[in-house]
């Protein structure tokens, strides 16, 4: 999976490259517009991460131009504002995501693997993963074939471990993801502790071996 | 007490003082007119009765027996003691028809003649006068008074007329509102000096306010947007570093340490940001908002920790009510009061959630005394800083103080109970929009 990362950032690019590198990913990246225009030129990627504010060009009209262009890239708009008109804006314009900085690299693999998914949905329904086996379209999860009556939180969640299989994820990426807009409850660990709990009961349950770790003072780690 | 009130007042007594002195004044000098008038004429008859008496001319014997046949008596006095000079004096006498008493003004003189005195009286009545005194007095009272009300209702017309662009500047000044960003437009071209000067002074202290009050909006947005760029470089190293296989235990914890910092700074200036924004009016999107969707939406995010701190949540619908408001802000008002109730809660405490036609009612267990004083205001000190950022209940006043809600909060033992009320839609006016299908 190729992405791009435009980004003006060096530090926060050089973290992305790295995180998105090791976790299954082919990474490019650009700091600026003109040399976006020229990689997105030369090659096809399967997303587009965008920093919508970069030094020499407006990252919107960056992602007008792929549109116009009827790039088949999925976009992933990064923005230091938050605002929620910022981000209709985005999505109106064609990005298929939206992401608020700071943001997490667990949270952005994920929303990257679920856009490469949309993308090239045929053939790619499926996810598998030791003796878990998720249907993407039905929304439904096997474990030896078993199906595992899961919650639409503990769905979410599981997907997001899998997106970031074999990775330390923190419990603030969790709560975070699991409480979107929600961030009053941001702190809230004990939210975390529950659905990752659930989600880990039900597994067992259907037999699977324990594959969500956790690891103490940080988070979790989906082995397999 | 109004101005035109006030100014008045001071007519009105100084008025009314007058009257009270004024009249009996006016009284008292057209009596004595009457009175000096009278004398005039008594002694002018008297001197008639001398010349009468000195010619021999008066005919005694109808005075033989002395009394007021005419409005002249005469007595012959044998030895006066003493020969005074005339005297007046005012009487009453008994009308016998109609038991009135009937003033009269009486000159009583010592006349000699040929050796003889004689004791002269001489009256004039004075109902005739007093009639005359009083329609007088009451007529000049009457004008009087006439005069004073149409002065003080012209000089209210025409104060009311003079202050006119002081009332103005006050309405407007009234209805000035910050976050609209206008300054006052008041007239600087004003006849009056003052007012002149006082419309510029308004004007350029309103524009002074609004432009601070905008810079300070700026700042906080500009603030709040240029610190997410360097916490995510902080945030995304910690994320890598996190997965380094040689990461101590120990450097991971306060690798830990430093991610909630970043977190928190992070969201910190994202609700102060919001709050602005609301401040600001800055949603203005409406749509009309299913509540009790809204709860259940929320609810199912929360279900697993209210199970997993062994609170017992009693949820009751009595009304499905839908609520105009923007439903960003729906979102975060409804799941800032759950999770209110939830992190406050005690170990094995109650949530009731009860949802009526025009109000929600949300009561927790908790801390068993009330919240202090301002539970809803954004920099009170908190005893528990870790949990939320404390501007949670801050943003819920904001969003109903926006959205033409009331929120209370009051400690009933055990319950802490925060009810908010709303104008509830009616079915026939809803109203469907893109963001609630999205």
């Amino acid at each position: 999976m190729k992405i791009l990362i435009v980004e003006d950032e060096k530090a926060l690019q050089q973290s992305m490259m790295q995180y998105l590198n090791t976790a299954g990913f082919q990474c490019e990246s650009a700091d600026n517009f003109r040399r976006a225009l020229r990689l997105l030129d030369e090659a096809d990627y399967d997303a587009i991460v965008l920093d919508i504010m970069l030094p020499d060009g407006d990252g919107l009209s960056l992602l007008k131009i792929l549109k116009e262009d009827k790039k088949q890239e999925g976009v992933i708009v990064v923005s230091a504002r938050g605002d929620v008109d910022d981000r209709i804006l985005g999505l109106k314009l064609g990005a298929d995501d939206y992401l608020s900085k700071p943001f997490h690299m667990a949270e952005l693999a994920a929303r990257l693997h679920a856009i490469i998914r949309r993308k090239q949905f045929q053939g790619m329904n499926e996810l598998k993963a030791g003796e878990i086996c998720v249907n993407l379209e039905r929304r439904e999860v096997y474990v030896n074939d078993q199906p595992v009556n899961l919650t639409r939180k503990e769905y979410d969640l599981l997907l997001f471990f899998l997106a970031n299989k074999n990775r330390v994820i923190s419990r603030q990426a969790l709560a975070e993801h699991l409480c979107q807009d929600h961030q009053e409850w941001f702190d809230d660990f004990d939210l975390v502790y529950a659905h990752v709990k659930n989600l880990k009961k039900k597994l067992a349950d259907r037999g699977c071996t324990d594959c969500i770790k956790s690891v103490y003072g940080i988070g979790y780690r989906f082995i397999c | 007490m109004h101005l035109l009130t006030r100014s008045t007042r001071t007519y009105v007594i100084y008025a009314s003082i007058m009257m009270l002195v004024a009249i009996p004044l006016c009284y008292l000098l057209i009596h004595y007119l009457f009175i000096q008038d009278a004398d005039e004429w008594l002694l002018h008859e008297k001197n008639l009765v001398v010349q009468q008496i000195q010619q021999h001319q008066f005919d005694f014997s109808a005075s033989h027996a002395p009394s007021w046949q005419t409005n002249v008596m005469i007595k012959p006095i044998q030895h006066p003691q003493e020969i005074r000079s005339d005297q007046f004096y005012t009487e009453y006498v008994r009308n016998p028809l109609n038991h009135e008493q009937i003033p009269y003004r009486v000159l009583s003189s010592v006349i000699p003649s040929n050796g003889n005195y004689y004791q002269v009286f001489i009256r004039i009545s004075l109902i005739d006068s007093e009639d005359l005194i009083q329609s007088l007095v009451l007529t000049i009272a009457v004008l009087w008074a006439l005069l004073f009300i149409g002065w003080i209702m012209l000089s209210r017309i025409q104060s009311r007329r003079l202050w006119q662009p002081f009332y103005l500047a006050l309405k407007q000044l009234k209805q000035f509102q910050l976050n609209q960003q206008h300054a006052l437009q008041l007239p600087e071209q004003e006849p009056i000096q003052e007012f002149r000067e006082l419309n510029q002074t308004l004007n350029q202290l309103t524009t002074h306010i609004v432009t601070t009050y905008q810079h300070e909006k700026e700042f906080t947005e500009n603030m709040a947007h240029e610190m997410q760029t360097p916490l995510s470089i902080i945030q995304s190293q910690i994320d890598c570093l996190l997965q380094d296989k040689y990461l101590k235990a120990a450097h991971a914890e306060q690798l830990q340490y430093i991610h909630q910092a970043v977190r928190r700074l992070s969201r910190i200036s994202k609700s102060l940001l919001l709050l602005t924004r609301i401040e600001h009016r800055q949603f203005e999107e409406i749509a009309d908002i299913d509540f009790s969707e809204l709860i259940q939406k929320n609810l199912l995010l929360i279900e697993p920790l209210i199970e997993a701190r062994g609170l017992r949540l009693h949820y009751q619908v009595h009304a499905c009510p839908v609520v105009r408001m923007h439903p960003f802000l729906a979102d975060v008002l409804i799941s800032n009061l759950l999770s209110n109730a939830v992190r406050h809660n005690i170990e094995n405490g109650d949530i009731e959630i009860e949802l009526m036609s025009d109000r929600l009612c949300i009561r927790n267990t908790g801390i068993a005394q009330p919240l202090e004083e301002d539970v809803f205001n954004r920099y009170r000190t908190r005893s528990h800083p870790e949990q939320g950022n404390g501007l949670g209940l801050s943003i819920v006043r904001e969003i109903c103080r926006t959205s033409g809600m009331q929120i209370h909060y009051q400690y009933t033992a055990p319950w802490h109970v925060f009810e908010l009320h709303f104008q509830p839609v009616r079915i026939e006016d809803r109203i469907t929009s893109p963001m609630l299908q999205e």
